[in-house]
């Protein structure tokens, strides 16, 4: 019963998250198996008749279907804010030395529950807490699920005599996806999914840490700032253009309190294709000014990561340690990218 | 993406011949473009009335070598990233360039054309 009811609710989000290909992708793992079907009308169909035949004849493990909605609803369409501690701390903060701190000493008994699937009406819960990646053996990764009740518009409005208008509100289920994962050597990333409200996205933040506090305090983090790497990726940008090209930027004199920004027309646009901009923001950075955001588009490639085109906001303004990526992807696309971010934080210009 | 050749399509509407041709022009000097902006070819192909371009344009689009969507403009008069095949469909509420939500209620909406092939 609690299985087939995991696995109602395992599927009915890999509709909501996964696109077709992704589980035809799944499916064509063991294609031959009399009970794996690959076409379908729809992907309804694809998901409903074909993977869950699938599943329920153990054709494919679930575990499988669990690793489909981890990688898309972990990567991207999130904020990620980097902290960064010492090395003292960072040795620490082994997959071991967490799970011991947040569940006790039968820490094996509770992780081995992993993946949960069901939310719990209107509240937190750790769902996840695993390893990140086989090629980085010290990562991890930890993943809360929330569920909030709000208020929605529904789009209905409705004029009395005197003139007053009443617009409709209708209440939506909220499924709220937040995590910690430990980057080694040094990086802890908390990342929160995006929302139309910054207040809420503060709130899911702040949930982060305090779910995390059994094994760490964010006191004992420092918010890693991308000043100088947005830096850097602007001043190198003609010596990297296989590698990404850039649409705005957000500029701060801090001396003297001037904020500026250059944006291109074009959501698909280039700002570096203009030389007068090019030469403008340069010229800016090298007479003293920062920036404070940076929108950059990682350009794929064909054999290694990244393997689709990936978009992010670096910086937001306030938040010099926050990135922003814009839509769905794979964790190895999004490591690349911190681990980009790691390279020109380093480099000199 | 590919070169493009409009000339079955202006032996069909000889009318816009020449709207069709500039267009044809205007694509494959831009390859790297996926995205007719209206305003932009208005600026890029000033020897065609705006008029016969437009025309032009919907030809494409019932030729099935375009696909009209709607996008919305920021505050900052800039296209935000969303994009939209019914103009109704959009949001309250969108973010703008740097991740700040703005209330599209009095944004403008533009249409735009995006290549299918």
């Amino acid at each position: 019963m609690t299985h087939q009811k995991d696995l109602d609710e395992a599927l009915s989000l890999v509709e909501k998250l996964c696109t077709g290909d992704q589980v035809r992708g799944l499916l064509r793992t063991k294609k031959g198996d009399e009970n794996v079907r690959i076409s379908a009308e729809d992907k309804e169909d694809l998901v409903r008749k074909n993977l869950r035949n699938a599943v329920e004849s153990k054709a494919i493990e679930i575990e499988k279907v669990y690793g489909l909605i981890q990688d898309s609803e972990e990567n991207g369409n999130q904020h990620i804010f980097y902290y960064r501690t010492g090395q003292k701390l960072a040795d620490a903060l082994t997959f071991d030395h967490v799970a011991k701190q947040i569940w006790g000493a039968s820490w094996n008994k509770a992780v081995a529950e992993f993946p949960s699937i069901r939310l719990k009406p209107d509240s937190y819960k750790i769902s996840d807490f695993r390893p990140f990646s086989a090629r980085k053996p010290k990562d991890w990764i930890l993943k809360i699920y929330g569920q909030k009740t709000i208020m929605q518009p529904s789009g209905k409005t409705d004029t009395d005599t005197d003139g007053s208008v009443w617009r409709q509100y209708v209440p939506e289920n909220l499924r709220i996806v937040l995590s910690a994962r430990w980057n080694s050597p040094d990086l802890l990333e908390i990342r929160v999914q995006r929302n139309e409200s910054r207040k809420r996205i503060e709130e899911w933040y702040k949930q982060v840490w305090s779910m995390l506090s059994p094994a760490m305090a964010k006191d004992q983090f420092k918010a890693w700032e991308l000043k100088t790497t947005m830096r850097n990726i602007a001043l190198e940008a003609e010596h990297n253009t296989e590698i990404y090209d850039f649409r705005d930027v957000g500029m701060v004199d801090e001396a003297n309190d001037i904020l500026g920004s250059f944006e291109a027309f074009s959501d698909e646009g280039n700002l570096f294709k203009s030389q007068l901009t090019r030469e403008a923001v340069k010229r800016f950075l090298k007479d003293g000014g920062d920036l404070n955001s940076l929108a950059v588009r990682w350009i794929s490639r064909p054999t290694s990561e990244p393997r689709e085109e990936l978009r992010t906001l670096l910086g937001t303004r306030k938040n010099l340690h926050e990135m922003v990526v814009a839509g769905h992807c794979s964790a190895g696309d999004l490591d690349y990218v911190t681990s980009k971010l790691r390279d020109f934080g380093k480099a000199k210009s | 993406m590919s070169r493009v050749s409009f000339e079955i399509l202006a032996k069909q509407n000889p009318k816009y011949r020449r709207a069709l041709h500039a267009l044809e022009a205007w694509i494959n000097a831009h390859p790297e473009d996926a995205v007719l902006n209206p305003l932009k070819l208005r600026r890029d192909i000033r020897n065609v009335d705006p008029a016969e371009l437009a025309v032009a344009l919907t030809i494409l689009v019932r030729a099935g070598l375009l696909r009209r969507v709607y996008k919305v403009l920021t505050p900052s008069g800039v296209l935000a990233d969303a994009e939209f095949d019914d103009p109704s469909a959009i949001p309250e509420k969108l973010p703008d360039r740097f991740e700040r939500y703005f209330e599209t209620s009095d944004a403008d909406v533009v249409p735009i054309f995006r290549r299918t092939a």
